[in-house]
């Protein structure tokens, strides 16, 4: 494939055959044209601009990572020509990234009626909902017409809609049944397809989120999904949404557990990436600073009963372990569905309960091999007290930290920051500071120092 | 969606007598939707229910859900019943629920299986899991080239009823060499006569049969393509379908993701509380063993404590630990996400992100590192110590920068490693590595430490 682009990209650059550079196009999936295409001049793009139509060019910039990049290079016209060649959900997502606004009305002004109708009913719905990536690629026939009409209809329209398995069936613009090519086509006239439809339709409406849209989707083994608008249809969502919507919610969660974004990155620069990591860090070490500055507070507990040294990190692994899991399933309970009031408390009561079972059992198995431990290593200190701080510091700091791993993402969402970007290393570095208050105030405590 | 209640399905099985009724009140249901319904029976109701479908249906009925979910819905039926039923299923679904059963009922039922579905099957578990093979089906539209279109319609025709979709057909030599794929589309718009070999799509894309899955939904996902043909040494096998692919991408990045925290099962938000302890405390147990490892290996450097002026150092511990630890993970998080979309699929593109990770790691350490300098001075400058300044901070900002480089390095090897010798890499997860790299940076700190401070002061 990589030999075949570069012997294109090669004939593109050496003629001006417009017909051949079409041919050879369009022996391309528009996924791989989309590549060979971003790695052109100027002055190349300007022959493929010329020798593809404006379906054919849609279909490509349906691919690129940033079409509104090459929207320079077009007369207006031309753009409109393309944007109302291509998905309604693209137009919409391009239009918005268009920061000129004096630019963006050219473009719409000379869009059809229909696809303005369009842009204006979808931009009514929310990022997050099942109406933001609906797709009008489907056929649908009236209820009361006869197969052969619509295997008329079907044979009529193939080429100009992507998904015709099943078409569906209307009543009055109300979804009432689909029928799978397999059985229309079998179908023998005179039958109406009312006779074959099947009318126990799974759909969606179109104000569901779309982690809805995914799980039925997926659920349901289907191609197509059925999108209705008080019980009207208006769109599809097809498997291939699903995948990238999967993709994106997996991308969103190891943001959120590790505070890197794993989007697109082999397209990244290595600045870019480096980037993007960097202001993460930079905060987690100036709370680190403050964690040093508590810590010297203790200075004395800890050069008193050295021994404390050894099992800190223990306590603020485990602390940060455990917050890592309730972060996670927090992340996962938010990207499924929407929370509300009542199941937020019920998740942080639930959080709690699982880890003051867990923080019991590691604070015994703690407490029994921190005691193994200190035996064999002779320690002057009493072995049972620094068991007890070790694994009461522990189990309190474990149960603290999964209530942050809990709430945290959930506070997140709701001030509408998205709840993955970076949640786990800041809840690693407050357990931190949770941690070393709890251990050597204890310690102090148990052992009666003064501060 | 429908309005599909669970349950009321569940309350109208456990009321009614009149099992006419019930019937058609169930075939109203979706597959999926009785599949549901069935898994949530008790096994005296899950008979009853049972014998109110044919083998078929409850064949189609297990399809929708995993395999040991399937497994449970017909366990309680007898041995002929259990190979009739997986008898009329889809091979690679067949040989899923087959794989759930113990070895003695393996070949009990195996044996029960008619003639045809054992050859596949046989055919099928010869490819590994995880790869093309152990998820394509057979059930496919073929024609040799050079047929009429009209032929193809006809194929079509006849084989509608139970093939799973129409839309793609394939065109082969005598040999079951793929020429070509055809869409319906074309067929419908085509006048015989007509040649298929004049209209199908020669530039079609496949992948080879024992491509890892990975590369599989790569391709699906990127390609967009609903009947993706598997071929081996160029001879069609089989096709994998959108819906199969959708789910072994969604199953693979829910078990990275859940590796990735520890946890053995994110599970359902109606799981008891026993269920998430039974999920979590394990790799819990396990981490803690690991960290009684760090505090030995603290142990070790306990001469440092016991210097009274040393003791500052301590408390640059959880800085040093926390930055290279979440550097590890970022680089982790970032390893995993790339093997999972096929990205590191060659020597060269791995050697590329390793380099390139590292020098991330290197520029990090170097600015992170000059950062801390200029706090340093500004948060030790009151400190009444007796050390060198200059040689604390020299000790605190070394350690930090070289343990985020060795962090960077360790979180993006170790997943690579664990791929290559075929441990799912995710296994490498956050809490672990997180815990191997404070082992590492606790030795680079407190060596230093030693070497830079303590031998200046015995």
């Amino acid at each position: 494939m990589k030999k075949k682009i570069k012997d294109t990209i090669n004939y593109i650059y050496k003629s001006d055959n417009l017909l051949t550079i079409k041919e050879k196009c369009l022996a391309f999936h528009p996924a791989d044209l989309s590549i060979l295409f971003s790695k052109l001049d100027k002055n190349a793009r300007e022959k493929i601009y010329n020798a593809l139509d404006s379906y054919e060019l849609a279909l490509l910039f349906s691919y690129l990572n940033n079409p509104i990049d090459y929207f320079e290079e077009l007369d207006p016209k031309t753009v409109s020509n393309i944007l109302e060649n291509m998905e309604i959900d693209d137009v919409s997502v391009i239009l918005n990234d268009i920061y000129d606004d004096e630019l963006k009305s050219i473009y719409i002004d000379n869009l059809s009626e229909e696809t303005k109708k369009n842009l204006n009913y979808i931009s009514k719905i929310g990022e997050d909902r099942v109406g933001s990536i609906i797709s009008t690629n489907y056929i649908s026939v009236e209820t009361g017409i006869d197969v052969k009409e619509a295997m008329k209809k079907l044979v009529a329209q193939a080429d100009e809609f992507e998904f015709i398995d099943p078409i569906f069936v209307t009543k009055k613009g109300e979804l009432v049944g689909e029928i799978s090519l397999n059985d229309l086509i079998i179908a023998r006239s005179p039958k109406l397809v009312d006779e074959i439809m099947d009318d126990h339709i799974v759909s969606i409406d179109i104000n569901e989120p779309l982690a809805a849209a995914t799980k039925t989707i997926r659920n349901y083994s289907l191609d197509v999904l059925p999108v209705t608008d008080n019980n009207r249809l208006v769109g599809i969502i097809t498997s291939d949404d699903a995948f990238e919507i999967f993709s994106d919610i997996a991308d969103t969660k190891y943001g959120g557990l590790a505070g890197v974004s794993t989007e697109n990155l082999s397209e990244k620069s290595f600045l870019k990436r480096l980037l993007e990591r960097l202001p993460w860090l930079i905060i987690l070490l100036f709370i680190g600073v403050i964690t040093s500055n508590l810590m010297g507070l203790f200075e004395e507990v800890i050069k008193q009963v050295t021994i404390l040294v050894f099992f800190q990190t223990l306590i603020f692994d485990m602390a940060g372990n455990v917050g890592t899991q309730s972060l996670a399933v927090t992340i996962q309970r938010l990207v499924d569905s929407n929370i509300d009031k009542q199941e937020i408390k019920k998740h942080l009561k639930k959080e709690i309960r699982i880890n003051i079972i867990n923080s019991l059992f590691l604070m015994v198995i703690a407490f029994i091999v921190c005691s193994l431990f200190l035996t064999i290593y002779k320690t002057s200190y009493s072995i049972f007290l620094v068991s007890l701080v070790v694994s009461l510091s522990m189990g309190i700091t474990i149960i603290t930290s999964s209530f942050f791993g809990a709430i945290l993402p959930i506070l997140l969402s709701k001030l509408k920051v998205n709840p993955a970007v970076g949640s786990g290393p800041l809840i690693t570095t407050l357990n931190d500071i949770i941690a070393i208050l709890i251990y050597f105030s204890l310690a102090a405590l148990l052992f009666n120092l003064v501060i | 969606m429908a309005n599909f209640n669970l349950q009321e399905i569940l309350d109208f099985i456990s009321e009614t007598d009149d099992l006419v009724l019930l019937r058609n009140k169930l075939l109203d249901l979706h597959e999926y939707e009785l599949s549901q319904v069935f898994l949530a029976l008790s096994d005296y109701d899950l008979i009853k229910i049972h014998s109110l479908f044919t083998d078929e249906e409850i064949g189609e009925i297990i399809a929708y859900v995993d395999s040991d979910d399937a497994l449970a819905i017909i366990e309680p039926l007898g041995d002929k019943q259990i190979a009739s039923i997986i008898n009329t299923m889809e091979p690679d679904d067949a040989i899923d629920v087959i794989q759930e059963l113990d070895e003695e009922k393996q070949t009990t039922i195996f044996k029960l299986l008619g003639d045809e579905q054992k050859e596949e099957i046989a055919e099928l578990s010869t490819y590994e899991e995880n790869t093309a093979g152990s998820i394509m089906n057979t059930n496919f539209i073929s024609i040799t080239k050079g047929s009429d279109i009209k032929k193809i319609m006809k194929e079509i025709v006849a084989r509608a009823p139970e093939v799973e979709s129409i839309t793609t057909s394939f065109v082969v030599d005598e040999n079951n060499n793929l020429l070509g794929t055809l869409d319906l589309k074309k067929i419908i718009k085509t006048k015989s006569p007509t040649k298929v070999d004049d209209i199908m799509d020669t530039n079609f894309v496949h992948v080879n049969i024992d491509d890892n899955l990975e590369h599989v939904t790569s391709i699906i996902k990127k390609y967009d393509i609903y009947n993706l043909p598997v071929l081996k040494y160029g001879i069609l096998k089989g096709i994998i379908t959108m819906d199969d692919a959708l789910d072994a991408f969604y199953e693979e990045s829910e078990d990275d993701y859940i590796k990735f925290a520890a946890v053995t099962d994110v599970g359902e938000a109606t799981d008891t509380i026993l269920l998430s302890v039974k999920n979590r405390l394990p790799w819990l147990v396990l981490l803690l063993f690991l960290n009684i490892a760090i505090a030995i290996v603290i142990s070790r450097f306990d001469y440092i404590f016991q210097i009274d002026v040393l003791s500052i150092l301590v408390v640059f511990q959880p800085l040093i630990l926390g930055l290279a630890g979440n550097c590890g993970t970022q680089s982790l998080a970032v390893t995993i996400s790339e093997i999972a979309k096929d990205k590191l699929n060659n020597k060269s593109k791995i050697t590329i992100h390793i380099l390139k990770e590292f020098l991330i790691g290197i520029f990090t350490g170097i600015i992170i590192a000059s950062i801390s300098i200029l706090i340093a001075y500004l948060v030790l400058n009151n400190s009444n110590s007796t050390l060198e300044f200059k040689d604390v901070i020299l000790t605190i900002t070394i350690a930090l920068s070289v343990s985020i480089v060795s962090a960077n390095l360790f979180g993006t090897i170790i997943p690579i490693v664990f791929y290559k010798i075929k441990i799912d890499p995710a296994a490498a997860s956050g809490p672990l590595i997180t815990t191997i790299i404070d082992i590492i940076a606790i030795v680079i700190y407190y060596t230093l430490a030693t070497l830079l401070l303590y031998n200046q002061i015995i």
